[in-house]
């Protein structure tokens, strides 16, 4: 892929923070700790993309203020589904009638690549965890493009993977993709490593829709026909059960929450009183509410990375629902281009997790110096290109994302600091600061 | 360390009283007994004659040995530092001023790669140590003595350190001691094979240092085991 230059956007800051003069009487180091926290207070925001079929663009919500923003991306070719990388500096779009690929680059919002796959892609699109490879089920061709990120190529393609190839997921550890056949009525399971099925598994009528838990354990497949959701064991790849719904209900897609406890499904049905959305509670695997208020023909559906938010285009009403998940009703509906198809959020941008520090010595008998050592954790998501280390305020290591400790060495004996440590994404914007004192 | 005295000991024991049981007139106060005809070096057959302390003295012959040995440090810090052992090779010579005892002196070369704890980073160490004592040599029977030598020893220690964290170079000199002891197999007239211990002590210290590079003074001497090839003059 092209470099390219890091684009501030200064819509993508939102400031959150309004500390209160509190902590006036603390110490110099908590108040650098203070200084600091109100310097990274820029929020990553996430957005929102959502595939306009008839207008041909993709239009970009930010779900931080949940507006929709100026700049809209041309796409041609039909958009339907849409997936984004984990890093969230690239957009692919399934283009149902042009047969490709339209790769977004999200600095630059606009259409950098297109890449050539089988017929009529559709809904069926998806990245491997580590952004690598980009997986599309192409409906008139019956099959799988298995495409390489780095080089925006085909490298294979995966035959006989049923009919009408319509959705897919993989799991979290990205050794499977399950892609689910509409007109076979089953769920073909592939190995990503080989990328040749290893079993295939029968479901309900007409699997459209499917996502896989965090967890890795269970698939939920939604079938339109049969208004039901089969639930597949990913360990043995059997169906261990299903959660039947309303008589009438058209299962369409279905996402699941960041921590498993919930999986909410769009009901395609065009006809009133239908417009809803159903909540499932994934650990008995019963419905626990539906949402009214959504717009016509809900059509894709994603799930804010701190799960609050569910987002849902209507496709026959053109505009997104807002969906809080806290209380399960629509706080709002967005309006964006015609017959919106596939949404997409872009993962979060979160600081380290589990931040520790000590002090060392590193003694080579004769001579030592005091260093301190911080360790942490990588971030849950992978949506983010590095690290940024600051002592007492100042930025002293610019870290890539495969670090996980620092050491700052010649530190003067008796002396404390306050370290904090943030994640930088690709164009340049920074999370809150995780912060250790080490005295 | 305790196995191994243990084994001198025995051995140390055994020697003895093989040394007895083959020769009844050679004990560790043997210039006022008669010595067997076959006994050499240190005392030659032609002294057996006439077994006085002052021809004795005339007849005890100087001698040049190569030691090849294992020294690891006695302080755990270094030892942990360089973790593993190396070879330790010394040029001795003794020469005897009496009939039971010599003065002992030897240069000596030891090196040994480490990686600084807890940061990892590779250092190395070489020590020069010149050593100067007095050897008191114990007849136990014509093929085997016992020995121990005690003395000063002079070290000269350059430590090279791959960090740009603190000093790459320490230099340090000091005057420490050495205690070494050990058995002298008699092979052949002009030649011996010797199996020794040995612990040495010095403090030495970094002098100069960079900005927040701290210095401590540490015990650079320990322990070697080995053996050497002699020759006698």
């Amino acid at each position: 892929m092209p470099q390219k230059e890091p684009i501030p956007n200064p819509i993508k800051f939102r400031n959150i923070y309004n500390k209160s003069a509190t902590l006036f009487c603390c110490s110099i180091s908590s108040l650098l700790t203070i200084v600091l926290a109100l310097f990274h207070s820029n929020l990553f925001a996430n957005y929102a993309y959502v595939t306009s079929t008839l207008g041909g663009t993709v239009s970009i919500i930010d779900t931080a203020t949940n507006t929709l923003l100026p700049s809209t991306i041309s796409v041609s070719g039909k958009p339907f589904g849409i997936a984004i990388n984990p890093l969230g500096n690239y957009v692919y779009t399934a283009c149902f009638l042009g047969n490709d690929i339209a790769v977004i680059d999200t600095a630059l919002n606009s259409v950098v690549a297109t890449i050539t796959v089988g017929t009529n892609p559709y809904h069926a699109i998806a990245t491997t965890p580590d952004g690598s490879y980009l997986y599309v089920g192409n409906s008139g061709s019956d099959n799988v493009s298995v495409i390489d990120t780095a080089k925006n190529q085909v490298i294979t393609t995966i035959e006989n993977v049923g009919q009408d190839p319509n959705g897919c997921a993989i799991t979290p550890d990205g050794k499977y993709l399950y892609v689910a056949n509409t007109y076979s009525n089953n769920v073909s399971v592939i190995d990503t490593s080989t990328n040749e099925i290893v079993t295939t598994t029968n479901v309900g009528t007409h699997p459209h829709g499917i996502a896989i838990t965090p967890d890795g354990r269970y698939a939920y497949v939604a079938n339109m026909d049969s208004n039901d959701i089969s639930i597949i064991e990913i360990a043995n790849n059997t169906v261990s059960g299903s959660i039947t719904l309303d008589v009438g209900v058209v299962p369409f897609v279905l996402a699941i929450t960041p921590n498993g406890q919930y999986a909410y499904v769009t009901n395609h049905n065009n006809i009133s009183p239908f417009f809803y959305v159903y909540v499932i509670k994934t650990s008995n695997n019963t419905v626990t509410s539906w949402i009214t208020g959504t717009g016509i023909q809900p059509n894709g559906i994603a799930i804010t990375p701190d799960g609050q938010s569910v987002y849902v285009s209507n496709y026959l009403s053109n505009n997104v629902s807002v969906i809080d998940t806290g209380t399960n009703t629509v706080l709002m509906s967005i309006n964006v281009g015609a017959e919106p198809g596939g949404i997409a959020i872009t993962l979060p941008l979160l600081p380290p997790q589990n931040l520790t520090g000590k002090q060392e010595k590193n003694d080579f008998g004769f001579e030592y110096v005091l260093f301190n050592l911080l360790n942490w954790n990588t971030p849950q998501f992978y949506g983010f290109a590095g690290f940024f280390v600051y002592r007492n305020g100042n930025k002293i290591a610019t870290l890539d994302r495969y670090a996980r400790q620092y050491s700052d060495h010649n530190r003067i004996k008796g002396s404390s600091a306050t370290y904090s440590v943030t994640s930088f994404s690709p164009t340049g914007e920074e999370s809150d600061p995780i912060t250790v004192q080490i005295n | 360390m305790i196995r191994l005295s243990y084994f001198y000991f025995i051995l140390f024991l055994f020697l003895l009283t093989q040394g007895f049981a083959q020769d009844r007139n050679v004990s560790f106060s043997r210039a006022c007994s008669s010595p067997p005809k076959h006994r050499h070096y240190p005392y030659p057959s032609s002294d057996d004659q006439n077994c006085s302390s002052s021809s004795k003295a005339k007849k005890v012959q100087p001698m040049l040995a190569v030691k090849a040995g294992y020294f690891f440090f006695s302080n755990p810090k270094m030892r942990k530092i360089y973790d593993r052992g190396g070879l330790d090779l010394q040029l001795c010579m003794s020469y005897p001023i009496q009939k039971w005892l010599q003065i002992y002196s030897s240069f000596e070369y030891m090196e040994r790669h480490g990686n600084s704890l807890n940061g990892g980073e590779k250092t190395r160490i070489w020590e020069i140590p010149l050593s100067l004592g007095m050897k008191p040599v114990f007849v136990i029977n014509s093929k085997v003595q016992y020995y121990f030598t005690l003395g000063p020893r002079y070290f000269f220690m350059h430590q090279h350190n791959t960090s740009v964290y603190v000093d790459k170079t320490v230099v340090d000199n000091n005057i420490g001691g050495f205690v070494n002891t050990g058995f002298h197999f008699l092979l052949h007239r002009h030649l011996l094979i010797d199996f020794f211990g040995e612990y040495s002590f010095v403090w030495l210290r970094a002098h100069h240092s960079k900005a927040y590079v701290y210095k401590k003074t540490m015990q650079a001497g320990g322990f070697t085991l080995g053996a050497s090839l002699g020759h006698t003059f």
